[in-house]
């Protein structure tokens, strides 16, 4: 009777039995494992070295803790969905600052612990730089560890910079030094030789409009949650970083991310790069071709004297409510977050710096790095860390992302049309109007968040 | 002047050579011209899938430097079967150590299933429409085809909910039971099922056959180019189907190579060469799936389209 | 659909089958849509009133969130753009798909079979790859298409495809036709077979040109496939999400710089994923199925396909 239905469904059929049992018998044998504590992360790294700590935990509370990877819009997502459903989650979780939407509602709804009383109570405000723990804050409750500092610095192509064109970095103190010197060195390929530009910039504005922004302590939001990126400081580091991208003079282009950014990188396309602590090391992974070549220098400040540094994403651990044990789960994240018991090794191994103050004067951080031409790296970075700018959490960070960087476009938009007659009047106008828009979203959605 | 400017200018000399040659048979020069334009439009459509094979097997800190391949005496560096080597790493997760493997016979089983049973369920329903006349046909059919107008993502939230307090959440039910009986489907049969001659059931019924009977051993065989043609449908679309397991999937060895595949990309991880790999290998079963069925396939989509 | 068919069947039914067969045969498709349609169905509608946040939280806003949606500016992009996609998507893919049928059509045999293969090919490939790898394609200075581009014509090797508002829904119709120019080929081709050849060939005694004979005999013999085409493509081209969603993934922007990847149902996504307003997206899933519905009846009503 099957081969009435023709060849195609009987072996389909033959298929989906065959499978059928395999997948019977793989799934079978998962739903054993069953350890005391699993910590979900986005980040591959993080885990390879958590993964390479733990066995020290393991022996000294007699258990047995897992890492899983999930990429992060699929964590987001899923964890939602099991906080919805009350299905089972993983017990510890880093999530990036993106992920405000956990904080949404309600906090009695929020499905992560309330670290509050124990982070006063061990006095980790204090141990660790205060402003990081802003990021998963809502209402005055602490949601999550920071893992990161993040300062940011310029990583560039020294090869090209210095040897070949004898630039003296050194003497780069504000923007207004930088772009005169980019100025003279950036060529816009119409001569027949290929193109350089001195400045790496989106497009669509994104996170490196928004290290620029914060370098001005310029957030989307201020402690208290209101919206902040239309003030006149933000509209003028929006036309300037347009005039940058699209001016007559311009010395910045938009490699974007992924593969594109690494060619861009190795062909010499761009020479300066927004180089936050964690993506030394992603560059040393994407670009091997470019060890001895790059080098790292502080930001240029916005002013004489100025702040030399600012911040890149920023990562926390959170405990959730329906995890087995609660108390455990506390004592993993001070032993993963603050206690600094392989003399900040995995730090160095990572390329993040950790919020942990103490732990800046530790000599790993001196240790020179052949791939930045033996500069010292952490330790550059651990100078600029007291400097780095605070960040506050909310949960319509997207919606409010989304919004400035529209204004950033319509504002690139205007410049290539109009130049600059009237548009740093259109800029604040714009960013004014796009503010409004995440103020109304916000308002509208009062009724809930109660 | 580069490589693409000569091809063309070769592939017009020639064309302009065979008209000379040959002036009073322009047809055979307007052959040949057609069959220029079809070699550049295949070209172009098979690119991005040269460019995927290319991709897959170089090492991934070369994967655009070359446009496809680098030159041979690179080779030695810079193809091999890295890319692969790591996407079958063993990856850790809450219930323990899983192989990509493991994801490709998930796939597969819920594909296979999927079509079996929505094969199934929607001939059945197919058969009812096209050869009873019965009270609330022509409501039913009337509903169907608004059912069909109505966005899915509308129903992704509510769907969710309800699965969340039927206890469907991380189960293959969920992807496999709401469609197992699809408005679609029961359309494209009963198209086909027209066309089997009343007489061939009268005179089974006569016979005292019982109407199972008819559908599974009369009405069936003789739509057999039809079932294979859904199956491709089914299968192409569960095989490829993102959003449902990406939502309704929470247990790691549970997802669909999609689901993970596609996490080997963000803004947080770019492992490309993992991704491509992938890509090769899950465009491979379909491929395999899609030639052995293409002619029943493409002869079915033309019939139900031609009676609209 | 043919009644008068299915009429006679019934008349001439000496009935030893029981009046609740064709019952028991739609049966599975009754149960799954009672079950897992009719829920939903009903929940989407009481969403639709309300405004969430969280799992638990929620409040009566009566018809608030239609106010809300229809006057913000947002959701006026994404109707925009989702029309203007469907608009020139439909007006590239139709006569695209139509120009590759009528090419391959006067060719013959085993050779046209394999340039039908390579036109259809990409349609295997899931959404979510093929957003994923044009995202790499249409790379400005290394993807594949701005390298062709500049090595055909000496120009648009930067080109940013996916970072320039201006370009972003090009790029996605591109992407778009790539996909399923091959699937909607098919449809013509077999309408195509359909065109009596003897009235081409009296057209052509009587002296008509290739595009008289196109226009007067060849289009209104494949005009119920074109609506059919027309149609399918305006619903698919209203529920677009997973193309623009993966394209965008490896940029910052989701949906476009200044919104100009942002569709209908990239909005309902948002209003529930970004500001996790479940209320607000089932609203926005309603004014889609209203607009579909509407769009669809308009054109069966134009094209004069109601009576069939």
């Amino acid at each position: 009777m099957l081969l009435n239905f023709g060849k195609a469904p009987f072996l389909i059929l033959l298929v989906a039995v065959a499978t059928g049992i395999g997948v019977l018998f793989t799934h079978s044998r998962y739903e054993e494992a069953r350890p005391d504590l699993v910590l979900m992360t986005h980040a591959k790294l993080h885990a390879d070295v958590y993964l390479a700590k733990l066995p020290e935990f393991e022996r000294k509370y007699g258990v047995k803790v897992d890492v899983q990877v999930v990429e992060e819009v699929a964590l987001r997502t899923r964890l939602l969905a099991a906080f919805a459903a009350g299905t089972r989650v993983p017990d510890l979780v880093e999530i990036p600052q993106d992920a405000a939407l956990f904080l949404r509602g309600p906090i009695r709804d929020i499905g992560f612990l309330d670290l509050t009383k124990w982070v006063k109570a061990r006095n980790l405000e204090e141990k660790m730089v205060s402003t990081r723990f802003s990021m998963w804050e809502r209402k005055g409750v602490i949601f999550a560890l920071p893992h990161d500092v993040h300062p940011m610095m310029l990583a560039y192509r020294a090869d090209i910079v210095e040897d070949q064109l004898g630039i003296d970095v050194s003497k780069i103190e504000t923007w207004d030094d930088f772009v005169a010197m980019a100025r003279r060195i950036v060529r816009y390929g119409d001569d027949g030789r290929p193109a350089r530009y001195a400045l790496e910039l989106q497009n669509d504005g994104g996170y490196l409009l928004q290290s620029l922004l914060l370098q001005r302590d310029v957030g989307l939001f201020d402690a208290d949650g209101n919206v902040t990126f239309d003030s006149d400081v933000a509209a003028d580091t929006v036309a300037w970083a347009v005039r940058q991208l699209r001016g007559p003079n311009r010395i910045a282009y938009g490699l974007g991310f992924g593969p594109t950014l690494w060619e861009g990188m190795r062909d010499g396309l761009v020479l300066f790069y927004f180089a936050p602590d964690w993506r030394t090391r992603t560059i040393e992974e994407f670009a091997p071709s470019l060890a001895g070549k790059m080098k790292l220098m502080p930001l240029p400040a916005w002013t004489a004297g100025g702040r030399r540094t600012s911040t890149w994403g920023a990562t926390g651990l959170a405990a959730t409510k329906g995890g087995r044990n609660p108390e455990l789960a506390k004592r993993l994240m001070e032993f993963l977050y603050v206690d600094q018991a392989d003399g900040g090794k995995s730090s160095a191994d990572l390329h993040i710096l950790s919020p942990v103050r103490a732990a800046w004067s530790l000599p790993i951080f001196d240790t020179p790095d052949p791939y930045f031409r033996g500069q010292p790296i952490m330790r550059l970075y651990s100078r600029l860390a007291g400097d780095v700018p605070a960040d506050y959490a909310n949960p319509f960070i997207t919606k409010a992302q989304n919004k400035r960087d529209s204004a950033f476009v319509a504002a690139s938009a205007y410049y290539s049309g109009h130049g600059e007659d009237g548009f740093v009047e259109f800029v604040r106008a714009e960013l004014k109007r796009q503010a409004d828009a995440v103020r109304a979203v916000i308002a509208r959605n009062q009724i809930t968040e109660q | 002047m580069n490589l693409i400017h000569v091809v063309l200018l070769c592939a017009a000399a020639v064309g302009a050579l065979l008209y000379a040659v040959d002036r009073r048979r322009p047809l055979l020069a307007g052959r040949y011209a057609r069959l220029i334009v079809l070699v550049f439009l295949a070209a172009g459509f098979l690119a991005p899938f040269a460019w995927i094979t290319c991709a897959a097997f170089k090492d991934r800190r070369v994967l655009l430097e070359y446009a496809f391949l680098p030159p041979l005496s690179a080779w030695r560096e810079m193809i091999n079967l890295g890319n692969f080597r790591k996407l079958f790493e063993p990856r850790t997760s809450l219930q323990g150590t899983i192989v990509f493997w493991q994801y490709i016979l998930n796939s597969l089983f819920l594909s296979s299933a999927a079509t079996v049973i929505q094969v199934f369920f929607c001939s059945l329903g197919g058969y009812a429409l096209a050869k009873f006349r019965f009270q609330g046909r022509r409501n039913l059919m009337l509903f169907m085809a608004g059912s069909l107008m109505l966005p899915s993502m509308l129903f992704l939230a509510p769907t969710y909910d309800m699965l969340v307090h039927i206890g469907w959440i991380d189960s293959y039910a969920a992807l496999l039971v709401p469609s197992a009986a699809n408005a679609f489907g029961m359309f494209l049969f009963r198209q086909a099922m027209l066309s089997v001659p009343n007489s061939l059931i009268e005179a089974a019924r006569v016979d005292g056959a019982s109407e199972f009977h008819i559908y599974s051993r009369i009405v069936m065989p003789l739509v057999q180019p039809m079932t294979a043609a859904f199956c491709l449908i089914v299968f192409m679309g569960q095989w490829n189907a993102f959003l449902g397991p990406q939502i309704y999937l929470q247990s790691d060895y549970k997802l669909t190579v999609p689901v993970i595949l596609s996490q080997y990309v963000s803004q947080f991880q770019e492992e490309y060469g993992m991704f491509l790999a992938g890509t090769f290998l899950s465009i491979v079963p379909i491929a395999v799936l899609f030639l052995a069925l293409q002619k029943e396939f493409i002869s079915e989509l033309t019939t139900g389209a031609n009676k609209g | 659909m043919n009644p008068a068919e299915n009429e006679r069947v019934g008349r001439r039914r000496r009935s030893p089958t029981p009046r609740w067969t064709p019952y028991l045969f739609v049966a599975p498709y009754i149960a799954v849509t009672l079950a897992f349609f009719a829920y939903p169905f009903a929940h989407a509608i009481e969403l639709a009133f309300y405004q969430t946040a969280g799992p638990n939280a929620r409040v009566w806003v009566g018809l608030g969130n239609f106010r809300y949606i229809l006057s913000d500016p947002d959701f006026r992009t994404a109707l925009y753009n989702t029309v203007v996609f469907s608009v020139f998507g439909t007006a590239v893919m139709l006569p695209s798909s139509l120009g590759l049928a009528l090419v391959l059509n006067s060719g013959r045999g085993r050779m046209k079979a394999w340039f039908r293969l390579f036109f259809f090919s990409p349609s295997v490939v899931g959404q979510i790859f093929v957003g994923i790898i044009f995202a790499v394609v249409l790379a400005p200075d290394y993807g594949l298409l701005n390298r062709f581009l500049q090595a055909l014509v000496g120009w648009g090797l930067e080109t940013r495809w996916l970072e320039n508002s201006a370009t972003v829904m090009p790029a996605i119709i591109i992407t778009n036709l790539w996909l399923y120019a091959g699937f909607n080929m098919v449809y013509f081709l077999a309408a195509l077979q359909n065109v009596d050849q003897n009235l081409v060939e009296a057209a052509r005694i009587d002296g008509a040109g290739c595009w008289r004979v196109f226009r007067h005999v060849t289009l209104p013999a494949i005009k119920p496939v074109a609506i059919f085409v027309l149609l399918i493509s305006t619903i698919g081209s209203f529920q677009l999400f997973e193309l623009p969603y993966a394209l965008m993934r490896s940029t910052t922007s989701p949906y476009g710089p200044n919104n100009s990847a942002l569709f209908i149902v990239g909005y309902l996504y948002d209003a529930a994923y970004s500001i996790g307003d479940l209320g607000l997206a089932s609203a926005v899933g309603w004014v889609l199925a209203l607009i579909m519905l509407t769009v669809s009846l308009i054109q069966l009503k134009l094209t004069g396909a109601a009576n069939d």
